[in-house]
Parts: structure tokens; C-alpha cells; sequence
């Protein structure tokens, strides 16, 4: 009888001693934080090697909060962003002895922030691409030739991006960011049909106010 | 401020003397011609006065696999002659925009030859000029001088390998149920030339080949010459160089998606055109001196149809080049004799 008094004393206090909070997922819209305006400036390398620059400024349009518990359950709660963000874009490039373009690329991308501030982020962009190219001639029917002025083209953009990077201003009071940022874009109409290529990016992105997401 | 005037000046008084003509030139600018613009490259020895347009295969392929990829090969040219290397219309990095209906053999031909009237504005109207046609280029260059008085504007016409005739496709079954039949037992890839032979076998030779047929047998065409390698029957002489490779593919004005892109798009559009294109009929309007190379064991365009050419021409002034080690690109197979005998041919024509 006395051991079976032990053994349910036990059990309760066991019962008891192992009580805690019910850990939830909660989601809410952040709309007190959404005017944060970022710029960003990066290098682009077309098909990576090509050199470029990149400039552009970021906005965010709709802010998602999400708490919901660590694994294990113990560790307590994380805090995830995601947000749309809406960006303008300007890329210039250089490729020797094909031409020099300037690139007006606005995108939309989906970004995820952990954490500890690491974010990934697809991006989609539709633009436009004017080229500029070296000495062009023209040869008429009758044999004439002609310097071209300004000799280039402009053709439509569609791209996508997958961006990795990290965001200092989630857990200390930088407001900095860094990203690499592979992407894909198709040309169109070129020659009959399309071109494509891939863009290397990495580079950095100022935030001019503070973010301050721990929660 | 005074001496940087002077300096200035004097920086621009000597690039303004620059020679254009030197012995060692290096040009790039693009025609533009029907919606496209073709990146036309100039180098080598313009002294010579003697100026070889290159035309490159495909039709879609790029004229830098004989450029940058090649330098052992294109250096040697070039310390000779100046050499012409362009893209044409939809290949390689020609850019522009125009109706798919303008690939053609005829808007191709027109090209060249505002080509040819844009590089003796630009370098005077006394130049030489040489056209080398490599394997669709062996159909442009004699569609071009089959036409009208073209050819009164070149000197000598070297065919590689080329094309005058590319409804071939009986030539090429013919070939390499040959050599398929020849390798089965004695070569390491006897299972792959079991399957060429097999699928040989069963094509009815008496109806006009599909679509499909003449395909796969082009692609075999290209596929045997690994196997032939492997079994010692062709050699590739031409030393790849890393670094002509990287500086091709990366620094260079060339651009490997854009080329493969191009390559598809064209090949593609003009298939229905070209695979009943034949100029055999034609070819005895072509007078000027002419030298023909083909590898031995060429399976895209078989050496009966370098044959059949060479004995059609017009020109008295002609020879043939059997390189007895080679397949479809000769220049690369054996890089010496084709150098020798295209610079012995370019040298003693005016």
C-alpha cells in the first residue's frame, strides 16, 4: 500500500511538473512596418562573366507575421516574415566586341526572413533591355554604305530570380542586407523567336529606416 | 593646364595615326542588313591584301569555333591573310529582329554579298577576296557564286566538307551502311555500329527518306566520328588550348547560349528549305579557281558528294584534298595539311 501511494504521487507530481503552455501558430498582417524603403546596389554579371551593375530600390507591399513554435516544441516560439516586395531595377552591363546594355527591370519577389535575418526570395520581372552595339554599317541596294547612328536594339525581358541573403537589421540595428542572387531572363522578339541567358548578382541593400522585428 | 592640353593632343594626334591596314589587324563591327545585324571580326595580316571570308557550317552554326575555340588553327591563317569572320543571319550572336521567313538561302546569299561590298569600302576596293565554305557554308558560298556575276569578285573558292548538294541523304545511307558494316566486328564499339548497321538495314531505299530518317542519319553521321577516333580511322591534330577555350566562351564577344539558341532556331526554320536544296545542276557555272577538302571519313556529307562536286565545276584551275584521317571538320582533324594546302592554295591566286 505504501509503494502505491509513492507511485501515484508520483505520477501526479510528474503530471504536474510537466505542464506547460500550449504552443500555436499565429499569423497576422504587419501594416505598421510596411513603409520601409530599401536600395540596393549589386554587381551583375551576364552569364555571369559579362560585367554589370545593378541598382534599384525595394518596397514592400503586404507583410506577413508568422509565430508558430521551434522543433523541437521546447525551444519556444520563432518569428517569420514573409512579405511581397516590389523593386525597380536598373542594370548596366558591358559585354566586349556584342554590345553594352541598360536593363529597366522591375520585379516582384516573395521573401522569406527567418529568424536569425537569412531570407530567400523568388523573384518574377518583366522589363525592357535597349542595346547599344560598336560601329554598325548599312549597305543600301545600290551598293552605298552608311554608318549606323547609335546602332542597338530594344527588346522585351521576362525573368526569374532565386535570391539567398542575409538581413542584419532583423537581430541588430544594421540596417543592411547582403544576397546572392542567380537568376534566369528570356529576350524577346529576338533574331526570329527569343534569347536567354543567366545573371549572376551579390551585393548589398541599405534600408533607410530601421526595421525592428524581434518580437 | 597648358601641358595637359598638349598632352591630350598629342595622344589624340597618335591615335588619330593609328594604321588601320597593319599587318596584325583586329576588327570587329556588325552589318546590318533585313532586321539583322551580323558581328563581322577582321584579323590577321592585312598587308597581305588577301582577305578569307569564312563561312560557317550549319545552317545556324557560328564562325568562332575557327576563331577563338581554334587558335592554333586561325593563328596561322592569320599571320597570312586577313581573315573574315561572320555570323550569319539567326546563328551565333547575330542579333536583330526579323520574319522567320527571311531565313533563307536566297536573304543569305544577299548578305554575303553586301558583306563582300562593305569590306572593300571599308579596305578598298583592290582587296582579294577567298571565300572558305565549310559544310553549310559549302552551300552558301556556292549558292553565292552561282548567282548572277558574283563570282567576278572572289579569287578562289575553297570548299570543306561543304554542302552543294544536301539532298544527299541516299550518299550518306549508302556510307555508312559501309562503314558500319566494316567496323561491326573490329571496332571497341561494335554494339553501336550493330545498331547504325541494323538501322541502315531496314530503311526502304527506294522511297524518299522521311523527315525522321534523314535526321537520325545526320546525327549518326556526327556520332561515328567518336567511335572512328577511338578506333584510330580519324585523328584530331588540333591542340585545344584551355585558355583559347575559357577566353572564347567567357571574355569574347561570343556567347554559348545565345550561339546554341540561334543554332536550334535556325536549323529548325530552314530544314524544310535546305534538305531538298540541290545545286549540282549549277555547279558548272563556277569558273574561278577552286580547291576542294574533305575528310575520308566524312558521314555527314560523304566524300562522293565532294566528288560529284569537284567533277561538276566549271573552273579548269581546280584540285581535290583527300585527308585520309579525317571526318566532317578537316581543319581540325588534320590541321597541318588542310593549313598547307589552303595557304599554298590562297598564296599562288590573285
Amino acid at each position: 500500500m505504501k509503494y502505491i501511494i509513492i507511485v501515484l504521487i508520483l505520477f501526479i507530481c510528474s503530471s504536474g511538473f510537466s505542464q506547460t503552455v500550449k504552443l500555436t501558430k499565429k499569423t497576422y498582417i504587419d501594416t505598421s512596418r510596411i513603409e520601409k524603403l530599401s536600395a540596393r546596389i549589386a554587381y551583375y554579371g551576364v552569364n555571369s562573366f559579362h560585367p554589370g551593375l545593378k541598382i534599384g530600390v525595394e518596397y514592400p507591399i503586404k507583410r506577413k507575421i508568422v509565430e508558430k513554435p521551434r522543433i523541437p516544441r521546447r525551444k519556444g516560439m520563432k518569428t517569420v516574415r514573409k512579405e511581397w516586395i516590389f523593386s525597380a531595377n536598373l542594370t548596366g552591363y558591358y559585354h566586349k566586341n556584342n554590345h553594352t546594355g541598360f536593363w529597366l527591370n522591375p520585379e516582384l519577389s516573395r521573401r522569406r526572413t527567418g529568424r536569425r535575418g537569412g531570407f530567400k526570395e523568388f523573384s518574377y520581372g518583366f522589363g525592357y533591355l535597349k542595346t547599344f552595339q560598336p560601329k554598325t554599317y548599312i549597305v543600301d541596294d545600290e551598293g552605298n554604305v552608311e554608318k549606323v547612328f547609335i546602332p542597338g536594339h530594344g527588346f522585351f525581358t521576362a525573368s526569374l530570380g532565386v535570391a539567398y541573403g542575409k538581413d542584419y537589421s532583423v537581430r541588430t540595428t544594421q540596417p543592411i542586407c547582403w544576397y546572392i542572387k542567380p537568376s534566369y531572363y528570356l529576350i524577346f522578339p529576338y533574331n526570329t523567336l527569343f534569347n536567354m541567358g543567366f545573371g549572376f548578382e551579390i551585393g548589398i541593400t541599405y534600408k533607410f529606416l530601421k526595421n525592428s522585428f524581434n518580437k | 593646364m597648358k601641358y595637359l592640353t598638349i598632352i591630350i593632343l598629342i595622344i589624340l594626334f597618335i591615335s588619330s595615326c593609328k594604321k588601320e591596314d597593319t599587318e596584325n589587324l583586329q576588327d570587329f563591327f556588325y552589318l546590318r542588313n533585313d532586321g539583322a545585324d551580323l558581328p563581322v571580326y577582321v584579323e590577321g595580316n592585312a598587308l597581305s591584301n588577301k582577305f578569307v571570308i569564312v563561312l560557317h557550317g550549319g545552317p545556324g552554326g557560328d564562325a568562332q569555333i575557327y576563331n577563338n575555340f581554334s587558335k592554333a588553327f586561325s593563328d596561322k591563317l592569320e599571320s597570312n591573310f586577313a581573315m573574315v569572320y561572320y555570323d550569319q543571319r539567326g546563328s551565333g550572336t547575330s542579333i536583330g529582329k526579323f520574319n522567320g521567313k527571311l531565313l533563307s538561302v536566297e536573304q543569305h546569299v544577299e548578305d554575303l554579298e553586301k558583306l563582300i561590298i562593305l569590306l572593300k569600302s571599308k579596305y578598298g576596293q583592290s582587296i582579294k577576296l577567298f571565300l572558305m565554305g565549310h559544310s553549310w557554308g559549302g552551300t552558301l558560298g556556292t549558292a553565292y557564286l552561282i548567282k548572277g556575276n558574283n563570282q567576278n569578285n572572289i579569287s578562289g573558292w575553297i570548299e570543306v566538307d561543304g554542302a552543294h548538294n544536301f539532298a544527299c541523304n541516299k550518299e550518306v545511307y549508302y556510307a555508312l551502311k559501309d562503314i558500319s558494316l566494316q567496323q561491326l566486328k573490329s571496332s571497341n564499339y561494335s554494339n553501336e555500329w550493330k545498331e547504325i548497321y541494323n538501322y541502315c538495314k531496314n530503311i526502304d531505299t527506294t522511297i524518299t527518306f522521311a523527315d525522321t530518317t534523314i535526321a537520325r542519319l545526320n546525327k549518326y553521321g556526327f556520332e561515328v566520328e567518336k567511335y572512328l577516333n577511338a578506333d584510330g580511322l580519324i585523328i584530331f591534330d588540333t591542340p585545344l588550348e584551355i585558355s583559347s577555350v575559357l577566353n572564347h566562351l567567357y571574355t569574347s564577344g561570343y556567347s554559348p547560349i545565345t550561339a546554341k539558341i540561334n543554332l536550334r532556331i535556325t536549323s529548325i526554320k530552314m530544314f524544310d528549305e535546305v534538305k531538298n536544296l540541290n545545286l549540282s545542276d549549277q555547279l558548272y557555272k563556277i569558273k574561278i579557281p577552286t580547291i576542294f577538302l574533305w575528310g575520308k571519313y566524312d558521314f555527314v556529307i560523304p566524300v562522293a558528294v565532294g566528288y560529284d562536286g569537284f567533277n561538276k565545276i566549271g573552273a579548269t584551275d581546280k584540285q581535290f584534298v583527300l585527308l585520309e584521317k579525317s571526318g566532317h571538320s578537316s581543319m581540325f582533324n588534320e590541321m597541318k595539311p588542310f593549313l598547307s594546302n589552303v595557304i599554298s592554295f590562297i598564296s599562288i591566286h590573285n
